[in-house]
């Protein structure tokens, strides 16, 4: 039962920051690719932001490891 | 590095500000700026177009239409010349030049139209061959040649309409010329003419029109005008051409010359506006590389004599922002440049991070990938991208990058003793640094050592930076930021026991005395700052992350090519898997590694806001 508890909180862990960077990087994407019709030089900007909120998904994939080795 | 600029004023007799700006867009070093209005410099000339700019606008516009509609110019006779653009003469030389050129553009537009009416007739004629129609030579029979598509009806409805209109006196003869258009030919009496053609135009019908040569004529004449035609009219195309030809090569290089003598004349027009000027004295001041001074004293010298002052001085603080920035960097570094171009140039003064982009983004990119066989597939590709010259300049430079990038994803993969997972065990290769697939911890320590180093190093830059800048106050806040991240990194490690214990209760004692700095000397905001300083370090877990993905990935393709069945297909399978991941070992940590410099790094210390250089040249 521990093991099962265990899995489900790291599937928690990174499940749910992962929901919440892929919301987050498509409302960026949208804003980013109307920017980008326009002005074309901010593509570089704009690659950098959407990869801003995977900062989210990274430290939930950090928290989920540490669950799952104890750590 | 950013090259060094200085500020220059040449300064003068007004009557000498033509030359002036000839020898300057000569030199091509200087970029104008117009003299301030402060009261301490020469008033700026009043802007505006000035008599002769239109003119030479015109001019350069003309030559240039001219020359793109010359053909290629192959060599042949002597070239001519023409007046130059200050000349009332050049004007009606390039008018009679357009004239020539426009007639022998119509005379070849016109043959090439005939040659296309003439095949389509022939091709009906030759269809409907042997002609004959019942029509009363005395009549006058006019020969009109249609293109129909195959409609029974729609031909019943024509003959029916001609009859109509010509009476007995017509003939209408048809063949099919392909699978899906009739032939035909319409003969009618000459006075019947016009009221067929009106008809077929009213009807929309594709009727081969004949050029006027072909009026009047007889069917045989036609039929020997057709011919005769049909032979003459390619050699005619190919003598227009010729002349054509003969026209470019003479005339070209002399339109060249005089487009590109108008657009400098306009340039130094639209500078003078630039440069300040008084009743007796003009004055040009700009900025150009320290390096290039030398050549352009020597040549005002030798142009001007003493009777042009040139005064140079290094920009002062406050106008950093105005002046213009080169970025030089040596040839191992200088492809790293390019990974700038996604930010704004750095400003003026501050600090180039081209060399720390050179060394930190090959480092997390290796400790991402970190695999021998993707290192030497990556090595392979960027030396055959080199060799081949893939991509002009800019390929030359993202090859270099990437054999960077390559060959520490090499070295990282020695060290992790990864070869496509742990197929390198199999080779003998062991770990010598850690074993990524096991010591997650570790690698995560590492990810967060490196990340502390990095951020460490922009703190000290950004210290740096603001020492260069005269902000005192910003440098005692930064470095204490930096003191208060290094005491809670030793009181950290105290605490996991990596440090002797009796490190914690200093260092935490330290801590707490540059917080103080730090919020003395910046305020509040130093306590937030603070914790995204902490979290910056945190954001580097991502180097950490990827890593453990890719690895990851290629144990599962190392897993189903040895136990799926048969084993062609696990094979198969572990390929293509392998394949994957390589492909998004080189995209994730591109960007990634991209980003922790631009997000994290930047950020302490990076000044945005340099312009790019643009000099006064002949070819800007």
């Amino acid at each position: 039962m521990d093991k099962v508890l265990i899995a489900v909180a790291a599937a928690l862990a990174i499940g749910i920051s992962a929901v919440a960077t892929a919301w987050v990087q498509s409302r960026i994407g949208s804003a980013g690719a109307g920017a980008l019709a326009e002005k074309p030089e901010v593509r570089g900007t704009i690659i950098v932001m959407l990869a801003i909120p995977e900062t989210l998904v990274i430290l939930g994939f950090v928290v989920a490891v540490l669950i799952l080795t104890g750590g | 590095m950013i090259l060094p600029m200085l500020r220059v004023q040449l300064l003068g007799p007004r009557a000498l500000l033509p030359e002036a700006l000839e020898l300057l867009q000569r030199d091509g070093a200087l970029e104008l700026r117009a003299p301030h209005e402060d009261g301490s410099r020469a008033p700026r000339r009043a802007a505006g177009p000035e008599p002769g700019e239109a003119c030479l606008a015109g001019v350069a516009e003309r030559a240039e239409a001219l020359l793109s509609r010359l053909p290629a110019a192959r060599g042949g006779g002597p070239p001519a010349t023409l007046p130059p653009t200050s000349d009332p003469g050049l004007l009606p030389r390039l008018a009679a030049l357009e004239g020539e050129l426009q007639a022998l553009e119509a005379r070849r537009a016109d043959l090439v139209e005939e040659g296309d009416a003439t095949a389509r007739f022939a091709r009906i004629v030759t269809a409907l061959a042997p002609l004959h129609h019942d029509v009363d030579p005395a009549l006058l029979p006019e020969v009109h040649g249609l293109v129909l598509r195959n409609d029974p009806a729609a031909l019943a409805l024509l003959q029916a309409e001609v009859r109509r209109i010509a009476g007995r006196d017509c003939s209408v003869e048809s063949r099919p010329l392909d699978g899906e258009h009739t032939g035909v030919l319409v003969v009618v009496p000459r006075a019947c003419g016009r009221a067929l053609s009106a008809l077929l135009f009213e009807r929309g019908v594709d009727e081969v029109k004949l050029p006027s040569a072909y009026a009047g004529k007889s069917l045989f004449e036609v039929l020997l005008h057709v011919a005769s035609r049909t032979r003459e009219i390619p050699e005619e195309i190919a003598r227009a051409d010729g002349r054509l030809e003969e026209l470019a090569s003479r005339w070209a290089p002399a339109l060249a010359d005089v487009a590109a003598a108008a657009r400098a004349a306009l340039a130094r027009a639209e500078a003078s506006s630039r440069c300040g000027e008084t009743r007796f004295a003009f004055l040009v001041s700009g900025y150009m590389p320290a390096e290039r001074l030398p050549a352009l004293r020597d040549a005002a010298a030798a142009r001007f004599g003493e009777r042009v002052a040139l005064l140079t001085g290094p920009p002062a603080r406050a106008e950093y922002g105005e002046v213009p920035v080169v970025l030089r960097n040596g040839p191992a570094l200088r492809p790293f440049q390019l990974l700038l171009a996604l930010a704004p140039l750095p400003r003026y003064g501050s600090i180039d991070p081209t060399p720390w982009l050179a060394l930190f983004y090959p480092l997390f990119f290796g400790l991402v990938l970190g695999d021998v066989v993707f290192g030497l597939l990556g090595a392979g590709v960027a030396l055959a991208a080199r060799a081949r010259r893939w991509g002009g300049a800019t390929g030359r430079d993202v090859a270099w990058i990437a054999l960077a990038c390559s060959l520490a994803a090499l070295l990282f993969g020695l060290l992790f003793g990864e070869a496509l997972g742990e197929l390198g065990a199999h080779l003998g290769l062991e770990p010598v640094l850690l074993d990524r697939r096991r010591a997650f911890m570790t690698f995560l320590g590492l990810a967060l050592a490196v990340g502390g180093v990095h951020l460490g190093i922009g703190f000290v830059l950004g210290v740096a930076n603001a020492l260069r800048g005269g902000h005192r106050r910003e440098a005692l806040a930064r470095a204490a930021k930096l003191l208060m991240l290094l005491s809670a990194a030793a009181a950290a490690l105290g605490a996991l026991g990596l440090l002797p214990r009796a490190v914690l209760a200093p260092a935490l004692a330290a801590g707490a005395t540059f917080l103080a700095a730090a919020l003395a000397s910046e305020g509040p905001m130093a306590a937030l700052h603070l914790v995204l300083g902490l979290g910056n370090v945190l954001s580097y877990a991502r180097l950490m992350a990827l890593g453990l993905a890719s690895v990851m990935l290629a144990e599962v393709a190392n897993l189903i090519a040895g136990t799926l069945r048969p084993a062609a297909v696990g094979l198969l399978v572990g390929v293509l898997l392998h394949a994957v991941n390589f492909t998004l070992g080189l995209i994730s940590p591109a960007i990634a590694a991209l980003r922790l410099h631009y997000v994290e790094f930047f950020e302490k210390f990076y000044e945005e806001g340099g312009a790019p250089w643009r000099p006064f040249a002949l070819n800007p």
